[in-house]
Formats: structure tokens, C-alpha cells, sequence
């Protein structure tokens, strides 16, 4: 898609001022010095960027990406990597994620590219679980099944 | 002279030797995984002194620090993503050199600078401890504030294309970084909810996600057309030969780098993690070809990498003389200490000074242990990550991710912001916001605020809150600085115009 | 397409299942580390059997939510060793920090198994003024179980070697001729040094400001640096520091061994004791048997004559708080604050 970047970006400067704006009126004096100066700032910057946008826009095209699907397979697999990670344990989330990682950008999807893909992951978890509970004494979370 | 000497005999131990040895390679390898940090690694290690003598102890806790700034380097050249803070601006340049094929020249060139500015940093620990401690406590709040402004200007050469951009993004990390426990005043702010956030955003989990998601993100979605980069085989001795010209044919480079590095690692408060930055921003600056930085050029990971490794040096400075921690990491070191019955200060110069004597020696003897290990490793490591097909790199740096940013403070959510500040940063980037502005935002947020709150009760207990940020003589001279740093991309353009206009004519 | 994503959802399906089975497989995290060697398994005590559960049979986290390098991580670290004596299994220092420890205590009570294997460093006042002073700190002060209460630093009130101020009454006698000049470095908000600062300033009658450091270590290069006119600050910085600070006064009932010349506020009339208490918490829902016998433990190592002499040299007052004493502190001390921050109109 070829939007111009100027006036979304400056857009999205502002949202983010307002949201912290709405953050601010329950502090004290010293913790809201700071915030709203450079909230002050940040709507500057938005504003510069749209006052831009109208006179000297930057025209890009954006997220052209050429395998659209293995980039959004590996982010919707991360995504839910991460957001499940705590509630089910850190083995059978990564396990089960890795598995699916590999095997999304495999060339050879069939059986037996998965098998390859579970060993690999298996092998990595393993090998890095190993290093960062026991030599780093890293506790990871224990979920449900482990 | 003659300590030196006592002190280096003294060092001179089978055991203390392999217990450095090995706690630089250890150090290198948490360095190396992005997320576990260098003063994670140093706290880890510091049960296992209990039983050492104290400069067996403090000398292999040195080696593991040496050894961490410096392994931040193979990740952050590898695959973009920094193993510490302190190695940020490497993957300005040494990623795109590694995607060019210059990987291994990167990473030796890396592994001279960092032994090179080591070295700096231990010298200056070593003859100018004492005079650098007195001026870094003339460094006060306003001239913390005004630090960090200066530390903002950088944002010029981070922000290639768009200036606009570049300064909205580094105001939108400012912004960022307020969340959590406010330094003055202490109001818990801007936690949208998320009761994590009363502990801030933590930096280590953005970087990560910054840098190195969105570097996956790509690669996996051009996998089908992996460009099979023609590696030239070099010689082994080309490269080396190169790398080292690269640091030190036009030293100039390194040796203002690794002063900066000094400098700023003896600041409290400020470490490797800045020191980077201001290094490659004036690389950038002072060089002949300021457009090639960004792209591979060499000298943006000399100037990182010596003023990193300068910092190690240099943040105990206010360590042994004042007992005061210049560092994270030093911190640790300052418990360790304290244990072994050690109170860090002038007496350590004094009645304990075979111990502060003898732990410099070791800390320099630790910069010497990562040039072999770097130079013996870079090669191996570099064509080890680089045999590895993408397709199976890409989940493995993923895991590697989810791992390291739990490790930083075994917080599931830490993970989960890692990720999805990686998926804003490729959103951003596609809008043309470069992630180095806003992670600069972040890093120099909390010592601006901290700076300029202080310096303002300061200056309301003399009458007049703002006067006394430009009254002071150390804050003036920054403001000068800063002004001038400021103004230097307009002067250049300035500059360019004026040749083309000449042409034109 | 549809055929791929069957195919891939029974992949995932298949995962699940053959991850159970690496379940059984691996062991417990955490093995006791090197160190270990040198433990001598004879002197350890006998897990102790109570109703039928064995405590404890393998290594403990002691987590303290804070950086490492700080007062907490150096009692914990002087700890270690002889809790390991004394238990028979490895104590294992982790951090978690975040919030001023908030983030720490916040996960002791909502996501801690009450099972005696993870227990946490608490601080007071932190635990009872961030759930009074913040909308949510993630916690509440009761829920979290006190074991013991071993250590304690007073403020100490200190201006620098060469100041001409040489006593409290002096101090406040230039605080009062110079109203809202006089700076006070300490560490945090909301903590001891804080509220010693304002408690302070009550009971004299000045008018000093207080300048927040983060963390002890950052508040004496203000005053060396010539920032501030003297610190807030705790009894371990006055000893660390005794070549470049000047100590007027300790704020606790009695002088401090390792500050033997330095009069406490009461002695000079000022009623002002105030000062940080640290000691080890559980999850909720720990079992009495449990918190017995850590308490036991901490007070064992808390007799003994070495680690007393250990711990005085830096400044940290031993204390004696076993569990049932712990919460009458703690109840005490909550009224107290609370009473206090009204009458400072810091929170309604």
C-alpha cells in the first residue's frame, strides 16, 4: 500500500500524547513536571509531522513484503508464543511454537519436514532450557503441564 | 611504577588465570545472548568469590564484565540484535556489513577496538583515577539534564532520512520511558492498567525487540528469495591485516572513541550503553563520508566497540576511589566487596592497595584474554552462524529472544513487550521512524527527568528553580557542546548546498 | 488451503501430546552450585518432619526484588552461606526487581506456590506505604506472610567532613534562618529517608527539602559533589562514607555500635526514630510448619557471634522479629504511617 508517512506519523504521535495526557492528572507536582513537558513536545512533533505531510509529503509504499503469509505465520506464532507462555509453561508453549516456526518456513512440508522440525526444536529447547535454568538459574514458568 | 610491577607479579597465578580465563568466555557468552546482561552475569558469579581471595575474586568478576561489553558485539553484528545496551550503534554498521559479507571483518574489527579501548579505560583507571573523580562529582543534576540533551542532539545522525521523524521518535521514546515509578515525586504513572508497568518499560526487552524482530520479520518473509551473498573467501591474515587497519591506520577514530568511552564510564549513571551512541555519533561527524555510515562502514564499529570497552575501565573510577558505583555492574562489584571486608574508597588505595592494584592488573590482563578469544572465535563463530540456513535461524534467534528477555528479570511480561514493541518497531520503521532515536528516547528519559526534577527542588531551595541550569560552570560548557552538536547537521547542509551551488554555477 | 491447515493443526495437536512425554523426562530446575563443595553435609539439620511433609528437600530461592548491589543483596549474600548450613540445601539469590519492589512483592502474592521454596526479601516501610500511597501497587501489606525481621538501618542525619555545621541543633538553626534552602539527599520516595525527612522537618520546625536519589549508593555523591547540604540517608552509608561524611545524629532508640560517638535525635531532644527494617516474607498460604522453620533458621544464623560481628562493622542493627512478633510490627508500624501521612496531608 503507498500511504503517506508524514501524516501518519504525526498522527500517531498525537493518539499517543493523549493517551499519556489522560494519565496525568492524578500525580503530584514533581512526577508531573516532566510528562507533561514532553507531552507538550510530542504534540509539537505530531503537528510538525502533519503541517509536513500537507506541504512536503513522503509518499512510501508499505509492507511490501514478498511471502506475505510465512512473515504473518511467524508473527501470529510469536504473538501467541508469547501471550501463552506463562499460562501453559514455558516447555509446551516453546515446543509447541518452535515446532511451528520451522516448519512454517520449511521448504518441505510434508510429514516428514515436520518430524525434522520437532527434533530441531527439540534439540534447541532442550540444549538453551538447560543452559538458562541450570547454569543461569533462570526459573521458568511452570504451566499447567509443565 | 614499582606496584604496578608487585601487582602484576602478584597476579601472575595458575588458578587466578583459568578462573579469568574462564570467566571471560563466560562473560562473552552471556554478553552474546541478547537480554542477559552483563550485570546478571557478574551477579551470577559473585557466590562462586566467596571462597577466592579477594583480587582472585574481584579479577575474575572484571573478566566476566570485560567479557560481557565486549560479546554484545557478535550478536549485535550477526543478527542485529544487541547482547547488551552498550553495543546498540554496532548494529548500525556491523549488521550491514555481515549482510554484505564482511561479517568476519566486524567482528575482528570489533575484537581490536574493544581490546584497544579496554586497554584506554584500564590506563585511565589506573593514572587518572583520582583526578577524574573529583570532576565527575562536580557532575551534578543540571549537568546530568544537560548531558542527556546533548545525548538527544545525536539524533540527527541517527535519523537518516527524515530529521522530522528522527526527533519525534526520539520524543516518543522520551515519552515511553516516563512510565513506571516516577524518580521525584514518586506517583506510580502511565501503567495503563498493567500493574508490570509500575516497574517501567524495561529497556533490554525493547531493544531486543527494536532490533532483532523486526530483522526476523523480514528475512522471513524474503526467504524465497535468499540472494546468495558471493562470500569472498579471504585469507585469513587479509582480514585480520584489514581489521586492524580499519582501527588503527587513521587512529584518530579510535582514540577519541575510547576517551569518550573513559569519560563517560566514569560518570555514575552513565555507561556503555550512552557512551556507544555519543562515540558513533561523532564518528559520524568528524568523518570524510558521513552518508556510508549506516550502511557498513567500518568505522561506525570502531567507534562503538573501543568506547564500550572503555567503559569497563573506567566505571570503577569512582568505585575504588570514592566507594561509589559508576555502574550496574560495578554496583555488584561494590556488594562484593563489601563482603569480602573491603570498604571501596581511598583506603583501597591505601592500606588495601595490593588489592586495587592488583585487580587493574587483572582487568587489563582481561582486555588482552578477549583479543584471543575474539580473534580466535570470530572466525568460527562467524561461519558458524552464517552455514545456518535462514529458514532455521529465524526460529532460533525467536527462541533465543523469548529466553533472554525473560532472563532479564524472570518476568513473563518482559517476553510479551519484547514482541510486541518488535512488531510496532517494523510498523514504525515501514513509516520510516529508525528505531535509534526512540531507544535513545528511552535509554536518556529516566536520567533527563531525574536531572531536571532534582536540578529544579535544587533550585527551588535558592530562590530561582530554572536559573540554576544555566549558572553553573560545568553546565555551561554542556550547553555550548549541545549547541553546537545540535547545529552541526544544519551547518554541513548548509555546507552542501553552498559546493552544489558552486557546481551549478 | 483448507487441507494445509488441517494438516497443520494436527501437527500442532501431535506437538501437544509428544511434549508431555518430555515432561516426565526432565528433572527439577536448579542444582546446587559449585560452592556445595565445600559444605560440610554432616552439620546439616534433618529436614524436619512435620505431618508428614519433609521441608526442605530441595534448594531454596531467595529472591529479592531489587537490583543486585544494594543493602537486601549484601545481608542476603552474608546470609547465604550459613542458611545453607543450617538447612541443608542450597539457597539460591535470584533478583527480580521493578517498582521499588513492588513488582517483586506483587508476584509473591498473586503467582507464588505457597510451598517454602520461594521466598522473598521485605522491606518496611516499602511494603506498607506503596499499597497506602499507590492506586494499585499490586499487592497489599498483609499478604504477604512475615517469617523474620532481621536487620534494620536507622536514618542517620549527615553533612560533609569539612561543613562548620557540627551538630543537629546547629543544623536546624541554619535551616531555620535559611527556610526551603536546606537540601537533603536520600534514597527513593516513600521510603524511610523520606518520611525521616519530613517527620524530621515536622519535629524541628524547619523547612528542608528532600531530593530523591534512586537507590543509596546514587544520594552521597550529591553531598560530596557539593548538590545538597546533607544527606537523609542510611547507617550503612554513614560507616562506608566515615572518612567523607560528618554524622550528627542517628535516628533510633539507642547509638549504633559502629557509630559509638554519634547521639541519637532522642538524646538531643528531638523524638525521631525512623529507619528501614528488612526481613524474609512467604506467599500467602504458607504452612505454619514452613514459616516455623525458616524462622527457626534465620535465628540460628542470627546468634551467631560472626555474622553479629559481620553485620554491625557495615552498620545493619541485628534484629529479632520471629513471625508472630513480625506482624505485630508490621500492624504497629501501618497505624503509625498511616496516622503520619494524613497529618503530612499525603494522602486523604
Amino acid at each position: 500500500m503507498i500511504k503517506n508517512t508524514d501524516l501518519y506519523g504525526g498522527i500517531f504521535m498525537i493518539l499517543v500524547s493523549l493517551l499519556f495526557y489522560s494519565g496525568v492528572d492524578k500525580l503530584n507536582e514533581y512526577s508531573r513536571l516532566f510528562p507533561q513537558a514532553i507531552i507538550v513536545l510530542l504534540i509539537a512533533s505530531g503537528l510538525g509531522l502533519i503541517i509536513k505531510s500537507i506541504k512536503k509529503p513522503t509518499i512510501a509504499t508499505l509492507f511490501s513484503i514478498d511471502d506475505k503469509k510465512s512473515f504473518i505465520l511467524v508473527a501470529v506464532i510469536t504473538l501467541a508464543w508469547v501471550l501463552l507462555f506463562k499460562h501453559i509453561g514455558f516447555v509446551v508453549t516453546s515446543m509447541a511454537s518452535l515446532t511451528g516456526l520451522l516448519f512454517a518456513l520449511s521448504d518441505v512440508k510434508n510429514s516428514k519436514g515436520f518430524i525434522k522440525s520437532f527434533i530441531i526444536a527439540g534439540v534447541l529447547i532442550a540444549s538453551l532450557y538447560l543452559l538458562f535454568s541450570k547454569v543461569l538459574y533462570v526459573p521458568f514458568p511452570r504451566g499447567v503441564f509443565f | 611504577m614499582s606496584t604496578f610491577v608487585d601487582a602484576f607479579i602478584s597476579i601472575l597465578d595458575i588458578k587466578l588465570m583459568f578462573f579469568m580465563l574462564t570467566g571471560t568466555i563466560g562473560g562473552m557468552v552471556a554478553g552474546a545472548l541478547p537480554g542477559f546482561s552483563a550485570t546478571m552475569a557478574v551477579a551470577l558469579m559473585v557466590p562462586f568469590t566467596f571462597t577466592m581471595s579477594p583480587v582472585a575474586g574481584l579479577a575474575t568478576l572484571g573478566a566476566i564484565y570485560t567479557g560481557a561489553i565486549f560479546g554484545g558485539c557478535f550478536s549485535a553484528i550477526l543478527v542485529n540484535t544487541p547482547g547488551t545496551p552498550s553495543s546498540i550503534a554496532t548494529t548500525f554498521d556491523g549488521y550491514p556489513m555481515t549482510k554484505q559479507g564482511r561479517g568476519e571483518e566486524a567482528l575482528i574489527t570489533a575484537t581490536f577496538a574493544s581490546w584497544g579501548g579496554g586497554v584506554v579505560g584500564v590506563l585511565t583507571l589506573m593514572f587518572l583515577s583520582i583526578p577524574l573523580a573529583k570532576v565527575a562529582l562536580k557532575f551534578g543534576p543540571p549537568e546530568y539534564f544537560w548531558v542527556s540533551i546533548f545525548g538527544l542532539t545525536i539524533i540527527a545522525s541517527l535519523a537518516s532520512k527524515s530529521i522530522m521523524k528522527g526527533i519525534a521518535g526520539g520524543i516518543f521514546g522520551l515519552m515511553v520511558s516516563m512510565i513506571g515509578v516516577a524518580p521525584i515525586g514518586g506517583d506510580v504513572r502511565f501503567t495503563m492498567g498493567i500493574s508490570t508497568f509500575q516497574g517501567g518499560v524495561e529497556i533490554l526487552s525493547v531493544l531486543i525487540g527494536f532490533f532483532c524482530i523486526p530483522e526476523m520479520l523480514r528475512i522471513a518473509g524474503e526467504l524465497k528469495n535468499e540472494k546468495f551473498v558471493a562470500v569472498d573467501l579471504e585469507k585469513q591474515t587479509d582480514v585480520l591485516k584489514k581489521s586492524f587497519l580499519n582501527n588503527f591506520q587513521k587512529p584518530m577514530n579510535f582514540i577519541k572513541s575510547s576517551v569518550i568511552g573513559s569519560f563517560i564510564g566514569v560518570l555514575p549513571g552513565a555507561g556503555g550503553n550512552i557512551a556507544n551512541l555519543v562515540a558513533y555519533n561523532e564518528a559520524q561527524r568528524s568523518s570524510d563520508d558521513p552518508d556510508s555510515f549506516g550502511k557498513g562502514n567500518p568505522a561506525g564499529v570502531v567507534a562503538t566497540e573501543s568506547s564500550n570497552n572503555a567503559t569497563v575501565g573506567s566505571s570503577m573510577v569512582p568505585l575504588l576511589t570514592l566507594g561509589i558505583p559508576g555502574s550496574p555492574a560495578a554496583a555488584v562489584l561494590y556488594g562484593a566487596l563489601m563482603i569480602q571486608g573491603l570498604k571501596p574508597g581511598p583506603q583501597l588505595f591505601t592500606t588495601n592497595a595490593d588489592v586495587s592494584y592488583g585487580f587493574m592488573m587483572a582487568l587489563m590482563v582481561a582486555q588482552f584474554m578477549i583479543l584471543v578469544l575474539g580473534l580466535l572465535a570470530g572466525k568460527h563463530v562467524y561461519n558458524g552462524v552464517t552455514k545456518i540456513p535462514d529458514r532455521i535461524l529465524v526460529p532460533a534467534v525467536i527462541l533465543l529472544t523469548v529466553l533472554g528477555s525473560y532472563a532479564i528479570r524472570n518476568n513473563v511480561m518482559d517476553v510479551i513487550v519484547m514482541f510486541v514493541s518488535g512488531l510496532i518497531a517494523y510498523t514504525l520503521k515501514e513509516f520510516g521512524f529508525h528505531p535509534g532515536p526512540i531507544v535513545l528516547g528511552l535509554i536518556l528519559g529516566p536520567i533527563a527527568e531525574k536531572g531536571f526534577v532534582q536540578g529544579y527542588l535544587m533550585g527551588q531551595a535558592s530562590g530561582a528553580p530554572l536559573m540554576i541550569f544555566f549558572t553553573r560552570p560545568i553546565s555551561i560548557v554542556l550547553i555550548i557542546i549541545t549547541i553546537l552538536s545540535a547545529s552541526w547537521p544544519l551547518f554541513r547542509m548548509y555546507r552542501e548546498n553552498r559546493k552544489k551551488g558552486v557546481v551549478n554555477k | 488451503m483448507k487441507f494445509k491447515n488441517k494438516s497443520l493443526l494436527v501437527s500442532l495437536l501431535l506437538v501437544l501430546l509428544l511434549s508431555l512425554n518430555l515432561v516426565g523426562c526432565t528433572s527439577e530446575p536448579a542444582e546446587e552450585p559449585q560452592e556445595e563443595a565445600e559444605q560440610p553435609q554432616e552439620e546439616a539439620e534433618q529436614p524436619q518432619e512435620e505431618a508428614g511433609v519433609e521441608y526442605p528437600v530441595k534448594p531454596i530461592n531467595y529472591i529479592l526484588p531489587f537490583d543486585p548491589g544494594g543493602e537486601s543483596d549484601i545481608t542476603a549474600r552474608i546470609q547465604q552461606q550459613p542458611l545453607e548450613k543450617v538447612l541443608g540445601q542450597s539457597i539460591i539469590v535470584q533478583y527480580k526487581p521493578g517498582g521499588g519492589g513492588a513488582l517483586g512483592w506483587q508476584e509473591l502474592v498473586t503467582s507464588t506456590d505457597p510451598d517454602g521454596y520461594n521466598i522473598m526479601g521485605s522491606n518496611l516501610p516499602h511494603i506498607i506505604l506503596q499499597p497506602l500511597v499507590r492506586d494499585d501497587a499490586g499487592y497489599e501489606t498483609n499478604e504477604l506472610v512475615p517469617i523474620y525481621y532481621f536487620q534494620a538501618t536507622s536514618n542517620i542525619l549527615a553533612v560533609s567532613k569539612d561543613s562548620e555545621i557540627d551538630s543537629v541543633d546547629e543544623f536546624v538553626e541554619y535551616a531555620k534562618a535559611n527556610p526551603g534552602a536546606v537540601t537533603l539527599s536520600g534514597s527513593g520516595s516513600y521510603t524511610a529517608n523520606h518520611l525521616g525527612a519530613l517527620i524530621f522537618n515536622d519535629v524541628a520546625g524547619i523547612n528542608t527539602t528532600y531530593i530523591p536519589e534512586t537507590g543509596s549508593g546514587g544520594a552521597v555523591p550529591q553531598l560530596l559533589g557539593g548538590h545538597v547540604t546533607g544527606l537523609m540517608t542510611y547507617t550503612t552509608m554513614g560507616i562506608n562514607h566515615s572518612e567523607d561524611l560528618k554524622v550528627l545524629a542517628v535516628a533510633a532508640e539507642e547509638r549504633n555500635p559502629s557509630l559509638p560517638d554519634v547521639p541519637t535525635f532522642k538524646e538531643l531532644g528531638y523524638d525521631y526514630v525512623e529507619g528501614a527494617y528488612r526481613g524474609i516474607s512467604g506467599p500467602p498460604g504458607l504452612p505454619q510448619e514452613i514459616i516455623d522453620t525458616l524462622a527457626a533458621a534465620f535465628k540460628e544464623i542470627n546468634s551467631d557471634p560472626e555474622y553479629i560481628e559481620q553485620m554491625q562493622e557495615m552498620g545493619f542493627e541485628i534484629l529479632d522479629f520471629g513471625p508472630e512478633e513480625s506482624k505485630q510490627l508490621i500492624t504497629e508500624r501501618q497505624e503509625y504511617y498511616e496516622t503520619m501521612l494524613r497529618e503530612l496531608e499525603l494522602i486523604d
